[in-house]
């Protein structure tokens, strides 16, 4: 329970309403202001309640189009059970086209929130108390931001529970994505502070996906966010239709990529413009340069050379070209036909 | 003659040769300090010298990388004249992720240059007084930084000038690229000011280039500046071996995207984040919903559609997408076939 965050709408009413989750705020220029995140909510009779949530990283737009989109296209009719909708997460980070908030903050590491902190700790507070609770399924909608590029995928982190991994299986197909990435926990960090581990942490199913990156929102990821999502709430049975498979679409079979391993991350060594040599989608064999850093400040045009640990695809490149030694210029994993091919572990 | 930049050897020695232009610079952390902008030269006999040059804008990173690249790479027996190469003339820019120096000052904007003025106006009076004066060629290599995405692919300006129109077609179409993009004169600006039109105000042969952008570089963006360059250099005769055109490659003739109509430059009509509606390359016919404006702060304003007032092509898409009124989110331009179709 929250008592420094609300909805200007009755999420449990029946029907389509618009409105905003109102956070108490106070800034330089405004005392008792209101600081508002838009919300939309479609309610239709008995059936599964949806949350479909983007911008939880600012500059990663894809997302923030779909969700903006069948906000506005749904109406109560088309809809069994519920949908809620935050199609940005970030306002202040996506209106500054960066990842961050403004104070440097990562919204995507401060769960379960703070109910007396900062606005984005309220934000996160309520979700964890509040709206996850309330919900079946959470779609969340990522990309590589400007730092990035992934290739457009669903995703899934390997969970131990074999019961568990084949729903999430289900649910990473559904989304229909060319690819598929298996992600590891993250490095460094404590999976319940991630919006997707605290969806986890309270048993509700998660859809997760990287769509592209770099900052640039196409045409072509950007569909490929909204008609995942629509298949995907078709799949969790929310909206009214079957849900199509790749096959039935005429679409060629979904490659799954594990990115699970420790040799999947590459780092940069050193500082410099960094030069995607392979992109994604790219085959490459263990010790192939992948990428080089330029040093543009020395005229000796020496690259350091970033070279594949392992052999696999590539699933991830640069994009933001200036490096700092650590920053992540490539992920790459061998790639199965199907998610259920993967090993139970991997070195 | 700039009292202010000197190179820190000397660019008519034969062979490769590497250092600095140092500039003059003084700043709250170091008196007396000398700016280094990184610099080559490959000289070897006799032979035109062009001036090959990335970074004009700091967040357009295919051609610092293609500059690094050929530096490395080129010998100086494969050369026949001189390559002077500048890999990234606004290092503050790039270091920073940004088109503009951190004073705001767009490289592209302050020619001719300050001799006693700030580094990059220094930066711009010794190119545009010392440099384009012992070069025949100068290319400038662009993108379209964190805002644009181009379709990668070597550009020029329609000028009056029909002999300077001639050298310009030449240059632009032995890049190879697929596209080409032929602009007018730049709305708003001064020609006088961008670095290229310097150039050819001092009777050089010039050729520019948009490969990509969106503040990222790609293999694909990668391979169509470096083959380009290299072609461009061999039809120039500053590289020995002979250059290549499409029709040896067996590759159709290259589109050309006729970008003249000021019509086809369209801007945001209002402030929000841009959604790509089409892309690169999409045909378009006149009033064709190209994009649309998000109002983020409300739940249930639909979008804002943004039109072409032109049919044609689309060569350019937003990168960046929050936008303000009157930002560049599409440059939409008329296909032609081959460049006879220009009048």
């Amino acid at each position: 329970m929250s008592t420094t965050v609300s909805a200007s709408i009755d999420l449990g009413a029946e029907g389509k309403s618009a409105g905003y989750l109102v956070i108490g705020d106070s800034t330089n220029n405004s005392g008792w202001a209101n600081y508002q995140v838009p919300i939309i909510k479609i309610k239709n009779g008995v059936g599964p309640t949806v949350l479909i949530l983007a911008g939880n990283h600012g500059d990663e737009y894809e997302g923030q189009f779909a969700a903006r989109e069948i906000a506005q296209e749904l109406e109560a009719k088309d809809v069994t059970g519920r949908i809620i909708v935050i199609p940005c997460l970030s306002q202040e980070a996506a209106k500054a086209a960066t990842r961050l908030w403004p104070d440097g903050t990562n919204f995507n590491r401060i769960f379960p929130g703070d109910e007396s902190g900062a606005v984005h700790g309220k934000l996160a507070y309520y979700l964890s108390s509040e709206l996850f609770p309330i919900v079946d399924a959470v779609l969340e909608l990522h990309s590589g931001g400007r730092g990035h590029y992934f290739i457009p995928c669903a995703t899934m982190v390997w969970a131990r529970d074999v019961k568990q991994r084949a729903k999430m299986m289900k649910s990473m197909i559904s989304f229909n994505a060319p690819h598929q990435c298996i992600l590891p926990e993250q490095p460094g960090t404590d999976p319940k502070t991630l919006l997707s581990g605290m969806v986890e942490h309270l048993g509700k199913e998660l859809i997760t996906t990287e769509l592209g990156g770099a900052g640039i929102a196409t045409l072509e990821t950007t569909n490929l966010a909204k008609d995942g999502v629509r298949n995907s709430l078709r799949y969790l049975k929310v909206i009214k239709g079957d849900p199509k498979t790749r096959a039935e679409l005429g679409l060629p079979a979904a490659i799954c990529i594990d990115l699970r391993g420790s040799n999947s991350y590459h780092l940069a060594s050193d500082f410099g413009v960094y030069e995607n040599v392979k992109g994604v989608g790219d085959s490459v064999a263990e010790g192939e340069i992948i990428g080089l850093i330029h040093n543009m400040d020395s005229p000796n045009c020496q690259p350091v050379e970033i070279r594949a640990r392992q052999s696999g695809v590539v699933g991830l490149m640069r994009g933001f070209p200036r490096v700092t030694p650590g920053d992540v210029v490539a992920v790459i994993g061998k790639s199965y036909s199907a998610p259920d091919q993967l090993p139970e572990t991997v070195a | 003659m700039s009292t202010t930049v000197a190179c820190s050897f000397d660019l008519s020695a034969a062979g490769k040769n590497k250092g600095y232009l140092i500039i003059g610079d003084s700043t709250n952390n170091s008196g007396w300090a000398n700016y280094q902008v990184p610099i080559i030269s490959i000289k070897n006999g006799e032979g035109p010298t062009v001036l090959v040059l990335g970074g004009n804008h700091g967040d357009e990173y295919e051609g610092q990388i293609a500059a690094a690249t050929l530096a490395r790479k080129l010998e100086v027996a494969e050369v026949s004249g001189r390559v002077i190469i500048i890999p990234c003339l606004s290092q503050e820019a790039s270091r920073n992720g940004d088109r503009l120096w951190p004073d705001g000052a767009n490289f592209n904007r302050v020619f001719p240059g300050n001799e006693n003025g700030a580094i990059h106006g220094k930066l711009a009076h010794f190119m545009s007084t010392e440099l384009f004066p012992i070069c025949d060629g100068v290319l400038d290599m662009h993108s379209g930084g964190r805002s644009m995405y181009f379709i990668p692919g070597s550009n020029m300006t329609w000028v009056a000038d029909l002999a300077q129109r001639q050298k310009l077609l030449k240059n632009m179409l032995s890049w190879n690229s697929d596209f080409h993009m032929v602009g007018g004169e730049q709305i708003g600006t001064n020609p006088y000011s961008l670095l290229n039109r310097d150039a050819e105000r001092q009777g050089k042969s010039v050729s520019t280039g948009e490969f990509g952008g969106s503040g990222y570089t790609t293999p694909q963006s990668l391979k169509v500046i470096n083959e380009g360059l290299a072609n461009f250099l061999k039809a120039f005769g500053v590289l020995k071996a002979p250059p290549i055109t499409r029709a040896e490659q067996g590759r159709n003739l290259a589109t050309i995207i006729d970008i003249r109509d000021g019509r086809g430059f369209i801007n945001a009509p209002k402030a929000g984040i841009y959604e790509n509606l089409v892309s690169l390359g999409s045909e378009l016919a006149a009033g064709d919903v190209v994009g649309q404006i998000h109002d983020v702060d409300h739940p249930d304003i639909a979008p804002t559609l943004v039109k072409s007032p032109i049919s044609g092509v689309a060569g350019v898409i937003r990168g960046f997408p929050p936008v303000r009124t009157g930002d560049c989110v599409c440059v939409v331009g008329v296909k032609r076939a081959a460049i006879t179709e220009m009048d």
